[in-house]
């Protein structure tokens, strides 16, 4: 059965105040209602001051990233009435599309809007929270061009490293939503509210899709509803009428002005667009002649790949390259942290590639140091003096010692059980702390023992 | 009057208002004055005075939060 | 001169209001809450000194000062202790005004008559029995009777210029967006603006150049405040007043003979005036309502229940839930072309229609309101209500300046005439208006 999937994704703009008013933008530190003021709470008698331009400018990048066109016509910004706790004013501003008819990853993007975060309300306390109320968000539409939810998962892997390239939204994470819609075979147009993260949205889909593909083998109809996502349960589950507002009565606010994309704030933005992750990753195998996994894997985020270039001023790029996709973004990805959460530096990643080049530090000891300086939060240069590779003498001690303690394994070798040697390699290896050439070792073991 | 008898003549009244207005072939006028409406980034500001006393006047509050409604939306 | 010159100090000017309250305002009630920390402003005041030193000066209910509620005359917001100053409340402050208390009005200023409030209605101290209008009837009463020196009312359709004239007083709707709205409870947000309420019209300029220029909301004027009193001039050489026959065939003969020598004063102070045409004036009325039911809709939607303890639908008086209704229904996606949409061509057309009418003259003189004030308490319908605004919305839905001096009396009931000027000249304005006050 043929399956329609499009979303609509919201993700926080990195501006330091919020969008109609002076209040900080940033509450991830804040007590509970403190980043707010008269404007953000909605109270009466309280006017947006002007659009922040940063934001405004912030969506025209992103637009432009996404291959759209900046609308010319003016774009006025409307109230989109409904009811809902989070919702001080009982209606959210919302622009009419900035950027149409976009492109990625062969998914059309229809539009691309600005709007207002909500406060944060919690349904089973009724606690309400408005230091996000007021923060801008961008808002992307896209066709209904997916047909899996592993293709699903894959464009907004590529979307959310778009996202993150344009150096325009929040990098904290964990603040993205996605509203997604299903149909299948032409049925009813299905809305899941309420996921936010890429494995919400990949496990939704699947769960959704399969909720209504059995459906249909009954014999049973697809209602056109809006279904919340429930993160615990990984099920979709239909809500409540009340929530999926029947109209909402969009007006342009009587209190902003339309917005004026003019050719210069476009041109402006588009001449200091930084380069898209394709761009990147044609680049990087044209200019380090590295393969296009590893370009891949380097460019996956934007920091990373900063730091790949700088340390190609100082190491062969073929080995940092390799190091880069074996070792840290491995290292990243079994900690589950971003290159720039993650502590390391540049420094460090030199250090160690030196240190192995000049064979005092171990390819395990290499991996070794960078996973300690991501659990640690200690430096490469300190730990590759501990780790580094023990010297000629300590080596031929450490021998010794492993031949006198392990007496059985000597003998097992001698009576021609040949591999009693890697028992002995390995007592080598602990003694050492890991630190020994292992090939050194196995060399001067098989000379002891002939 | 009661509440239903007041929408009942409100619609009695819209009838009555709307019927001064014919179709007309002009664009809409939202706004009477150009105005920029935009504004930098700036440094944030925060007034503790300003939450608190906000805060003061909510009918139901918890610490820090107001309240709403609990548990009707799911 | 654009200082004020007050007979007395602060305090005892304070003194002098309080006791006037003190006699009539059980009689008038014009005050829903008066300030408890007015004295201290006063002594303030004396220290400090300022532009507006020692005036006193009522505030409309629908606008926010820190400590006092803004009530908007409603038991929807009847515990709504504003936590913040609108903007023409701080302005007011630094130049050393006192606040005397929080104005009554009608209910979310949805009214024409001040008889709409949950506070119960406001007298007209200048025609006993009469009703005061509005809706800032507080605010206008207020100054009428000597409680305060001036107020701030807000304006949306007449809401400043309808009572000033049924209370005899000066009353001035500024140029859309020349005044903040930062602050001020709205009623239709593309309408609304704060003005200035006065015994006459140098105060009230006084007062306006005050509170006048940028703020920092989105939709605002560029402008600095212009120093109105000093250029003030009852010399009317070479300014061409307009008059609209349109004006003639809705408004009451005993209204029109008082406006009509009115007119014969300006001429003898050096005026010319002008007949001019306002085709669409008829339009104006059902525009401005349908606009005002969506906006006004739209605003309410934050009075849920949840913030400020009740849901206005099921508190609020007749004419506020009419409108709310009202506002809901034409906005419906079905309904928005054939009722909202076709109100904001309307207001294309009528805007239009003034700006050329305005082109041949400096100012457009008009009556303020189509008949006298009604007795207190005689029922109106709806429609009946909304017609004491058709002469006074078109200055709002185009932008424009408008005030309102006294003109004259009937019966002893005062008239005042209205003074239209282009976008931004308020200044001729308020010159005309000079020359026209003193007429009683």
């Amino acid at each position: 059965m043929r399956v329609k999937i499009g979303f609509e994704i919201h993700e926080q703009l990195a501006t330091r105040t919020k969008l109609f008013c002076t209040s900080p933008a940033d509450y991830r530190d804040a007590e509970p209602n403190t980043n707010v003021c008269e404007i953000c709470l909605g109270l009466p008698g309280a006017k947006p001051m002007g659009v922040n331009a940063d934001a405004v400018e912030g969506v025209v990048a992103i637009a432009l990233m996404l291959n759209c066109e900046i609308v010319q016509e003016p774009v006025y910004i409307l109230r989109k009435h409904y009811d809902y706790p989070d919702l001080p004013s009982g209606y959210q501003r919302t622009s009419m599309p900035i950027g149409r008819n976009g492109e990625l990853a062969g998914v059309k993007i229809w539009e691309v809007h600005l709007e207002e975060d909500p406060g944060k309300y919690d349904p089973v306390t009724g606690k309400v929270d408005y230091n996000r109320s007021g923060v801008p968000l961008v808002e992307i539409v896209t066709a209904p061009d997916i047909t899996s939810p592993e293709e699903a998962r894959a464009f907004m892997r590529e979307l959310v490293k778009v996202l993150h390239y344009s150096g325009r939204v929040r990098r904290e994470g964990g603040t993205m939503r996605v509203d997604v819609n299903v149909s299948i075979e032409d049925g009813a147009r299905v809305e899941i509210k309420n996921i936010n993260s890429i494995k919400g949205l990949y496990r939704a889909l699947k769960f959704e899709i399969t909720r209504q593909k059995n459906l249909r083998r009954r014999g049973r109809a697809v209602k056109r509803e809006t279904r919340a996502y429930i993160e615990e349960q990984m099920i979709t589950r239909s809500m409540r009428t009340k929530e999926t507002a029947e109209d909402y009565r969009y007006i342009p606010d009587p209190d902003l002005p339309p917005l004026r994309l003019t050719p210069e704030l476009v041109e402006r933005v588009r001449s200091q667009l930084p380069e898209a992750p394709h761009q990147k990753l044609q680049r990087f195998m044209q200019q380090y002649r590295i393969s296009k996994d590893d370009a891949w894997a380097i460019t996956s985020e934007p920091e990373l790949a900063d730091a790949f270039e700088r340390v190609c001023k100082e190491v062969e790029p073929l080995r940092a390259a390799a190091f880069f996709r074996h070792i840290i973004k491995k290292t990243l990805n079994y900690h589950n942290l971003s290159f720039a959460e993650s502590g390391i530096t540049v420094e460090d990643i030199v250090e160690v590639l030196q240190a192995m080049s000049s064979g005092r530090l171990s390819q395990q000891a290499g991996e070794l140091v960078i996973r300690e300086v991501v659990q640690q939060r200690r430096r490469a240069s300190e730990l590759v003096q501990q780790l580094s590779r023990v010297d000629e003498r300590s080596l031929e001690r450490a021998v010794e010692q492993a031949l006198a303690e392990n007496q059985k394994a000597v003998q097992d070798y001698l009576n021609g059980r040949k591999e009693a040697i890697n028992f002995l390699l390995g007592q080598v290896m602990r003694i050492t702390g890991g630190r020994a050439d292992a090939a050194k070792a196995l060399q001067m073991l098989r000379e002891r023992l002939s | 009057m009661s509440r239903a008898e007041v929408v009942r003549e409100a619609e009695r009244v819209l009838q009555e208002l709307a019927k001064h207005l014919e179709e007309i072939e002009l664009e809409e006028t939202y706004h009477v004055i150009e105005a920029e409406g935009v504004r930098e980034d700036s440094a944030p500001e925060r007034d503790s005075s300003f939450s608190e006393a906000a805060l003061s006047i909510a009918p139901r509050r918890d610490g820090r939060y107001y309240v709403a409604e609990a548990g009707a939306w799911v | 001169m654009n200082e004020l010159v007050l007979e007395h100090s602060p305090l005892e000017n304070l003194e002098r209001c309080l006791e006037r309250i003190q006699e009539r305002e059980r009689e008038i009630n014009a005050f829903i809450e008066l300030n408890p920390r007015a004295e201290e402003e006063a002594r303030r005041a004396e220290r400090h000194g300022g532009r507006l030193c020692g005036l006193t000066v009522a505030v409309k209910s629908n606008i926010n000062v820190r400590g006092l509620r803004a009530t908007c005359a409603s038991k929807t917001l009847e515990n709504y202790v504003a936590p913040y100053d609108a903007v023409a409340v701080q302005r007011l402050r630094s130049e050393g005004a006192v606040i005397v208390g929080m104005a009554n009005m009608d209910e979310f200023a949805c009214g024409s008559s001040g008889e709409t409030s949950y506070f119960g209605p406001t007298q007209n101290p200048a025609a006993e029995g009469r009703i005061p209008g509005g809706s800032s009837s507080g605010s206008a009463a207020a100054v009428a009777a000597g409680f305060a020196d001036a107020a701030l009312g807000s304006d949306t359709g007449g809401s400043i210029r309808n009572p000033a004239s049924h209370c005899g007083v000066v009353g001035i709707k500024p140029t859309y967006g020349l005044v903040p709205r930062h602050g001020l409870i709205d009623l239709a947000m593309s309408l609304d603006q704060i003005g200035p309420i006065a015994r006459d019209v140098r105060t009230a300029a006084l007062l306006l150049e005050v509170i006048a220029g940028r703020g920092r909301e989105a939709s605002m004027l560029d402008v600095q405040p212009q120093p109105y009193t000093r250029h003030l001039s009852a010399d009317l050489a070479g300014v061409r007043v307009g008059f609209a026959r349109e004006f003639e065939e809705v408004t009451s003969p005993e209204i029109l003979g008082v406006i009509k020598r009115s007119l014969r004063r300006l001429e003898a102070q050096g005026a010319e005036v002008v007949e001019v045409e306002l085709p669409s004036l008829e339009k104006a009325l059902p525009t401005y309502y349908l606009i005002v039911f969506v906006e006004f809709f739209s605003a309410t939607r934050r009075y849920d229940g949840r913030r400020y303890g009740y849901r206005i639908e099921e508190v609020c008086g007749a004419e506020v839930l009419r409108r709310i209704h009202l506002g809901s229904y034409i906005s419906q996606k079905e309904y928005a072309g054939r009722y909202y949409r076709r109100a904001l061509q309307f207001r294309s057309l009528i805007r239009r229609e003034l700006l050329q009418a305005l082109e041949q003259v400096d100012v457009l003189a008009a009556p303020t309101t189509p008949k006298l004030p009604h007795r207190l308490g005689e029922s109106l319908t709806p429609l009946e209500m909304y017609a004491y605004d058709l002469l006074t919305v078109p200055a709002n839905l185009a932008g424009i300046p408008a005030g309102v001096v006294p003109a004259g009396r009937v019966r002893g009931i005062p008239v005042g005439l209205q003074v239209h000027a282009k976008p931004l000249e308020e200044q001729v304005m308020l010159n005309v208006m000079l020359a026209a006050e003193g007429a009683e």
